[in-house]
């Protein structure tokens, strides 16, 4: 070498140039790289970046559970219970797969056609359907998503896991159950799945009510829906660094009724022998709260399973106490005779002198049965229900006046206790009654009401003449327990105490002496009013009849009231009385709210004027 | 160390160049024994190791207990998720026993009847104010009649009966689907072919509120939809990419 240390001249010009040159292009790119890596990441103008975020992001919603609906001693009566559906996804299916041997020590081959097997033996399913369901049928594509079964209960999911069946996927839905089948059934109602279209396209199964306290409440009973966003891969996995955000589900309230799964099952088992006994079309009762105006049960004699709505008629998927309207008879003699002693133009002991039929106008008013004249007073009337008779107190008060009271009572308005579809009744204005309408209107023909409008008139009567509208809900429960009690329904003095009382002793009347000696129970003192309307049968004409009796005890301070009604019962209208299912329904209501019973006797006014009380009818 | 034999080698061929001639001063060399950095470094690589080794063994003791953990955890889960699923069970079949209609089914069964009017002590007086009636005998009213309002079915038999209206509607669809031979959309017919159990085999989204003929209590919040040919109909986003929605991470 011998060269000494000096200048560092170790590389030719050339090696330079070529480096720098090498450099200088290996920079350029680097420097294009940056710009690039600048541009897409930075800039960002095709919005890359969100493109990929929103392919990675999901959102998953949580489903609510829905709230129950309970009886008012907090019996469930409608909850939502866990199934679950079996599927398969047909294209992963394989013939034959390793799995342990059951001792766990070896490992077979076992093959897809013994499980599928096993699996239509433990879940009780035909073989062929179950094979179809896993394999998929010859010449048709394979689908995703196979359902071999629905709505499977748990233990049946554990025993179809069992079998070891690789391919089998439990997906968890929710059910709706109703644990005490048809009591109650049409008031609860039942839930209808429907396929909603988002706004994204796609598509969901949304469940909702279709009738009844499930549809008027659906939107307490759903609750709202949560939402979970976090991102996931390709793969389907969550990625675990990634944030998310979750909503929880908010989950339906419970709703409480007033209605008591004891009395309804009384009353409902008494409403339907009652239709037996008469074959009537339908027998339907509603037991009150006079004081509150609380329902205890709304019975209908063919009531739905919830469970299984299809199977019964679309006309009892609802309950009859709030739908059907009828021309309710002589229990609308109440609001005209009401009426009269709060105007003052009648007392009870006025005395009148009752022919069999009754003239007036061009019209002629006939009684049920023919008898002969008698003089009665008001209350003998009422006793007796002679139509002859109500005409002439009724004729003493305005058409106005009758039909402002009627509305006042609740007639011919809609009723909102929570539930849809309740009839309101037809009650047209009096400018719009007829000769005859005018006069019918005066003992319960040429209106229509319902068993619960009926309830409500005596619930007023029997409330030393305040009205309070008719309640069924009792209270909300919020996920976390607390309960949100209804707010009492208002009350509205529609009469005044002294008539209440009055009206009230005449009632007694009807049941100590008059048409509803039947009703009588031992130890208490019933108070009521019986009906029999003529109702339109089939033909068009009036050949069909509704008989009813709404009572209330102990009438000289009501606690409960109980309203039967029969529609078109068959057989002789003399032999039809409600007095057994009244009588039994009102029994176990006083039993199991321990009224005590009367110590007082009964005391009501004189039928007939002078002092022969005995006449024939 | 290295340097040392290098250096006597450098030092060694002078002496050959000029065998005669001696150096005058030269320093006599000697072996030195090297300065014992054996023991110095043991206890730091025993160190190293051992550190390395507490690093290791730590991690590895954090996963085991991790997993063991989670394994806990995970079986804990399936006995909470087993446990709720035989709660439900229990209160589903005590719903049922507790159900009206069984409660006297049950009674009439044990040959009670119902009670007659119950007596009345007035505490205030000191006496009985309304004497109790004996309960009547099963002969008289309604006790010696059946009972009438039909007790629900119970879970297992609700079960049946749900799998029992399936396998209906598959063989009326089944039955449609042979008539129909691919003439008719799938949907049309199936609505022409219409009950065996009193349900109208199919819903389309159009017919809901009025139509309660098929009033099947909600069975679905099924995490796929499928539309009516039972091809599943997945978005893309639940797809993402891939065939199948993956697994929900729950």
């Amino acid at each position: 070498m011998g060269t000494p240390t000096g200048s560092p001249r170790t590389s030719t010009p050339h090696s330079v140039g070529r480096m720098r040159l090498t450099l200088f292009l290996v920079l350029l790119l680097l420097v294009a790289l940056m710009v690039r890596l600048v541009w897409i990441q930075g800039i960002d103008p095709a919005n890359a970046a969100a493109a990929a975020l929103k392919a990675r992001t999901t959102s998953q919603v949580l489903e609510p559970v829905r709230g129950d609906i309970l009886g008012a001693d907090g019996t469930v009566l409608a909850t939502s219970i866990v199934r679950y559906d079996l599927v398969v996804d047909q294209r992963q299916v394989k013939a034959q797969y390793p799995r342990r041997s059951e001792d766990g020590k070896t490992r077979v081959t076992a093959t897809a056609a013994e499980d599928v097997d096993k699996l239509a033996d433990v879940l009780g399913l035909d073989r062929a359907a179950v094979e179809t369901a896993v394999f998929g049928e010859a010449g048709k594509p394979k689908k995703g998503y196979s359902v071999i079964t629905k709505g499977i209960t748990p233990e049946a999911k554990d025993k179809a896991e069992a079998v070891g069946f690789p391919y089998l996927q439990a997906i968890q839905t929710s059910e709706r159950s109703y644990p005490n089948g048809k009591l109650a059934g049409p008031v609860l109602g039942f839930l209808k799945n429907d396929v909603v279209t988002g706004d994204s396209g796609s598509s969901k199964e949304v469940s909702s009510g279709a009738e009844g306290l499930e549809l008027s409440q659906n939107a307490e009973l759903s609750g709202k829906e949560g939402e979970r966003v976090y991102e996931k891969g390709a793969d389907g996995v969550r990625i675990p660094s990634a944030p998310l955000t979750e909503t929880p589900a908010v989950d339906g309230k419970d709703v409480k009724l007033t209605i008591d799964p004891d009395i309804q099952w009384k009353a409902q088992e008494e409403v339907m022998a009652q239709k037996k006994r008469f074959g009537a079309e339908w027998v339907n009762a509603v037991v009150m709260e006079v004081k509150t105006g609380r329902i205890l049960a709304l019975a209908d004699s063919t009531s739905m399973d919830p469970n299984d709505p299809g199977a019964t008629e679309a006309k009892y998927r609802t309950s009859t106490t709030v739908t059907q309207a009828y021309e309710p008879g002589s229990t609308g003699k109440l609001a005209t005779f009401s009426l009269a002693l709060q105007k003052g133009v009648i007392t009870p002991t006025s005395e009148f002198t009752v022919p069999n039929a009754y003239k007036i106008d061009h019209e002629t008013i006939n009684d049920s049965l023919p008898h002969a004249t008698y003089e009665m007073t008001a209350a003998g009337i009422l006793a007796r229900s002679y139509n002859a008779g109500t005409v002439q107190v009724g004729n003493k008060l305005s058409d106005r006046e009758r039909y402002d009271f009627m509305k006042k009572l609740g007639l011919g308005t809609q009723t909102d206790i929570g539930l849809d579809g309740v009839n309101p009744g037809i009650l047209v204005p009096p400018e719009q009654w007829e000769r005859r309408q005018r006069l019918t209107t005066m003992f319960g023909q040429g209106y229509t009401a319902t068993t619960l409008q009926t309830a409500s008139i005596l619930q007023t009567i029997g409330n030393d003449g305040v009205r309070i509208a008719p309640q069924l809900i009792d209270s909300y429960i919020d996920p976390d327990g607390t309960s949100q009690a209804v707010a009492p329904a208002s009350s509205q003095r529609v009469m005044s105490s002294k008539v209440s009382a009055e009206m009230r002793r005449m009632m007694e009347g009807v049941v100590t002496a008059g048409t509803s000696t039947k009703m009588a129970i031992d130890g208490y003192r019933v108070g009521g009013k019986s009906g029999t309307a003529q109702a339109v049968g089939a033909g068009g004409g009036l050949t069909e009849h509704t008989s009813s009796f709404a009572g209330m005890v102990p009438i000289e301070n009501p606690q409960y009231l109980v309203v039967v009604v029969m529609q078109h019962p068959s057989g002789d209208w003399q032999n039809w009385s409600e007095a057994i299912p009244f009588k039994e329904i009102m029994k176990s209501v006083l039993a199991k709210y321990s009224v005590a019973p009367d110590t007082t006797k009964p005391n009501p006014y004189r039928l007939f004027v002078g002092k022969n009380q005995k006449y024939a009818w | 160390m290295s340097a040392q034999p290098l250096h006597e080698a450098q030092a060694a061929p002078p002496e050959a160049e000029s065998p005669g001639r001696r150096e005058p001063s030269r320093t006599p060399l000697s072996l030195v024994r090297p300065a014992p950095r054996k023991r110095r470094r043991v206890p730091f690589v025993l160190f190293c190791v051992a550190l390395v080794a507490v690093a290791v063994g730590s991690v590895l003791v954090i996963n085991v207990s991790v997993s063991r953990t989670q394994y806990r955890l995970v079986s804990l889960k399936a006995q909470q998720q087993d446990l709720s699923q035989s709660n439900e069970a229990l209160t589903e079949d005590l719903n049922n026993k507790r159900a009206p209609q069984n409660l006297a089914k049950a009674a009439k069964a044990d040959n009670m009847v119902p009670g007659a009017q119950p007596g009345t002590v007035d505490l205030a007086k000191g006496k009985i104010t309304q004497k109790a009636k004996p309960a009547a005998a099963d002969d008289s009213g309604e006790a010696g009649e059946q009972l009438l309002l039909s007790a629900p079915l119970t879970p297992q038999e609700q079960a049946q009966a749900a799998a029992a209206k399936q396998e209906a509607r598959r063989a009326a669809q089944q039955a449609a689907t042979d008539k129909a031979n691919g003439t008719a959309a799938a949907s049309g017919t199936t609505q022409a072919v219409g009950d065996a159990t009193g349900d109208t085999v199919t819903r389309t989204s159009s017919d809901t509120a009025v139509d309660a003929a098929d009033g099947k209590p909600a069975a679905g919040k099924a995490n796929d939809q499928k539309d009516k040919g039972g091809a599943p109909r997945f978005t893309p986003q639940e797809l993402n990419g891939g065939t199948l929605p993956g697994p929900q991470d729950d």
